[in-house]
C-alpha cells in the first residue's frame, strides 16, 4: 500500500497546531539574558533569550514592542512573558514575547563596560595609538583557529588579491575557556618570531559568548603591545569587541580583514600600466620640446641669413669709424691752432693799441719833464750851489770864509763866500 | 635588475621616476637613462604579479612551519 506523503508546510502547520495545543507554552514565563539582539526596521525585535548552557529563539512584535519601558539590549537580563509556537516559514519554534521587564543588567555586559572603561582611561583606545598598515605586507601572520571558515575566507581573498604575500597561520583556539589563553600566547608567540609584518586576529560570527575571548583583557592588552601591526576581524559587521577597538584596524570580518591587508593585484596592474602610460608621455613631451626648441633656433635670423650678422657689423664699423674722426687729436690740434692764431691776432691789435697809447704818454710825459729839468732852468740863468757836495737849499748853511761849488747849465765854479745877508720875509 | 628588489621597492621607484620625468627637470639624457630605467622596473612589476603562483600559507606548528591547506567545507 502507498504511503501518503507530506508536503513541508503541511507538516510545520501541524508542529504548529500541537504547540498550539500545549496549555504549558500558551503562557510561559522565563528569566533570561538577552543576546544576538535586533530591532527590525518595522519595529519588531528579534532575539535570543538564553543561559549558560541552553538558548531559544524570540520575537516581540511592534505592537507589544512599543510598550517596553525599558531599552533592551545585549546583555539585558530579563523577565519575559509569552507563548511559544512555531514559525511555519522557518519550520523554527521560538518565544513570541508579550512582556519584557529588565531583571538586572547581564554579567558579560557588565564585565564588558567595565573592561572598556578602565582600558579607555588608560588610553589603550586612543587614535594616535593606531600605527598605519604596511601598503604591501610580505608576510602577514593569522591568528584564528585553523578549522574555521575565517581562516579559509581569508586565504582565498588574499590568495585572489595579492599572491605575492606569504601566510602564516598561528592556530588559537577561538571559543571557550582555554581561548583568551591561546590567542594570547600566539599574539605573543608572532612577535617574538618576528616573521611577520602585519598580523590578522579573529574569527567568524558567533554568539556574544563565541566571540568573548576577544573582549578578554589578556588578549586585548596582547593586541595592544604587539610591535607588528593589527588588524582585528571578529564575528560579523555589527559585532564589536574591545580587540576591536584597540587593534590597528579594525575590519567587519574575516573576509574584510583580507581586503585591508593587501593591495589589489587587478589595480596594481593597472597602476603600473598607467604609469607606464606617464612615463612615455613624459619622455615624448620632452623630446617635443627639444625638437621644436631645435628648429626654433634653426629658424632663428643666423641660420637663415648668415650674412645678415656681417652686415649688422659692418653698420656698426662705420659708425665707429665716424666716432674715431670726430675724436681724432688732428681735429683738435687744428682746432688749438686756429685759437692760437686768434689769440696772436688779438695780441698783435692789443700790443699796438697799448704801444700808441703808451707813446703819446711818454711824449706828454716828456714835454713835463722837460719843464722841470733842472738842466734846462741852468740854461735859463739858474745855478745849484754845494757845499762839501750838498746842495745849498738856505743862506743858513753858509757862512763867510765856507768854500762851495756852483754848478751851472755848462760847468762849475769854486767860490769863496765873502758875506751873507739873509732876506727877511 | 637586483635580484633581491622587491615589488613594493620597485613600485616605489617606479613612481619616484615617473614624477621626476615630470617635472621636466631633468636633462635630455637623464631622461633616457631614467625612462629606461622605469621601464625596466616596469616589467618587473608586472611580471611580478602577473606570475605570482598561489599564495604561501605555512602553519605555525610549535616553532617550526608546515604548509597547510584549509580544510574545504
Amino acid at each position: 500500500m502507498e504511503r501518503q506523503y507530506l508536503t513541508v508546510s503541511a507538516l510545520n502547520r501541524y508542529l504548529k497546531f500541537k504547540f498550539e495545543q500545549d496549555k504549558n507554552l500558551q503562557d510561559v514565563l522565563i528569566k533570561a539574558e538577552v543576546s544576538n539582539f535586533k530591532r527590525h526596521s518595522r519595529g519588531h525585535l528579534y532575539f535570543t533569550l538564553k543561559d549558560d548552557t541552553s538558548q531559544i529563539s524570540a520575537v516581540m512584535f511592534f505592537g507589544n514592542a512599543q510598550k517596553l519601558r525599558f531599552e533592551p539590549k545585549e546583555g539585558s537580563q530579563v523577565i519575559v512573558e509569552g507563548y511559544v509556537s512555531v514559525y511555519e516559514v522557518a519550520g523554527t519554534y521560538q518565544v513570541y514575547v508579550t512582556k519584557m521587564s529588565e531583571a538586572g543588567v547581564g554579567d558579560l555586559y557588565r564585565a564588558f563596560e567595565m573592561l572598556k572603561k578602565k582600558m579607555e582611561s588608560e588610553g589603550l583606545f586612543q587614535e594616535d595609538r593606531k600605527r598605519p598598515l604596511p601598503k604591501f605586507p610580505q608576510t602577514i601572520g593569522i591568528i584564528t583557529s585553523p578549522t574555521g571558515a575565517a581562516v579559509r575566507d581569508i586565504i582565498q581573498i588574499i590568495d585572489r588579491r595579492y599572491p605575492l604575500a606569504m601566510l602564516i597561520l598561528y592556530p588559537a583556539l577561538v571559543q571557550g575557556d582555554s581561548a583568551k589563553a591561546s590567542i594570547t600566547e600566539q599574539i605573543e608567540k608572532a612577535n617574538r618570531q618576528a616573521l611577520c609584518d602585519l598580523l590578522i586576529i579573529g574569527r567568524g560570527g558567533g554568539s556574544i559568548e563565541d566571540l568573548w575571548a576577544f573582549n578578554e583583557e589578556m588578549v586585548v592588552r596582547a593586541i595592544s603591545a604587539s610591535k607588528i601591526p593589527t588588524i582585528s576581524a571578529v564575528g560579523h559587521e555589527t559585532d564589536f569587541t574591545l580587540s576591536d577597538f584597540v587593534s590597528d584596524r579594525r575590519a567587519p570580518t574575516p573576509s574584510g580583514a583580507a581586503e585591508l591587508a593587501v593591495p589589489d593585484r587587478q589595480s596594481l596592474l593597472v597602476a603600473i600600466v598607467d604609469l607606464t602610460k606617464r612615463m612615455k608621455l613624459a619622455l615624448s613631451n620632452m623630446l617635443d620640446s627639444h625638437s621644436s626648441h631645435l628648429k626654433e633656433l634653426v629658424k632663428a635670423t643666423v641660420f637663415q641669413r648668415p650674412l645678415r650678422i656681417l652686415e649688422t657689423s659692418d653698420l656698426r664699423l662705420t659708425h665707429l669709424v665716424d666716432r674715431l674722426i670726430q675724436a681724432s687729436p688732428k681735429k683738435r690740434i687744428q682746432d688749438k691752432q686756429d685759437h692760437l692764431i686768434r689769440l696772436g691776432q688779438t695780441l698783435n691789435k692789443d700790443m699796438n693799441a697799448c704801444l700808441q697809447t703808451s707813446r703819446y704818454r711818454f711824449l706828454i710825459l716828456a714835454e713835463k719833464l722837460d719843464l722841470v729839468n733842472p738842466l734846462g732852468l741852468m740854461k735859463k740863468g739858474f745855478a745849484l750851489v754845494k757845499k762839501d757836495q750838498t746842495i745849498v737849499k738856505s743862506v743858513n748853511q753858509l757862512h763867510p770864509q765856507d768854500l762851495v761849488d756852483v754848478q751851472m747849465h755848462d760847468g762849475s765854479i769854486h767860490c769863496q763866500v765873502l758875506s751873507k745877508r739873509k732876506d727877511e720875509s | 635588475m637586483d635580484e633581491s628588489m622587491t615589488f613594493e621597492n620597485a613600485l616605489a621607484k617606479l613612481e619616484t621616476i615617473v614624477k621626476n620625468l615630470e617635472s621636466g627637470d631633468l636633462s635630455l639624457e637623464n631622461s633616457l637613462t631614467a625612462y629606461q630605467e622605469g621601464m625596466e622596473l616596469a616589467r618587473f612589476c608586472h611580471d611580478q604579479i602577473k606570475n605570482a603562483e598561489a599564495v604561501i600559507v605555512k602553519l605555525m606548528k610549535e616553532d617550526t612551519l608546515e604548509d597547510f591547506k584549509p580544510k574545504e567545507e
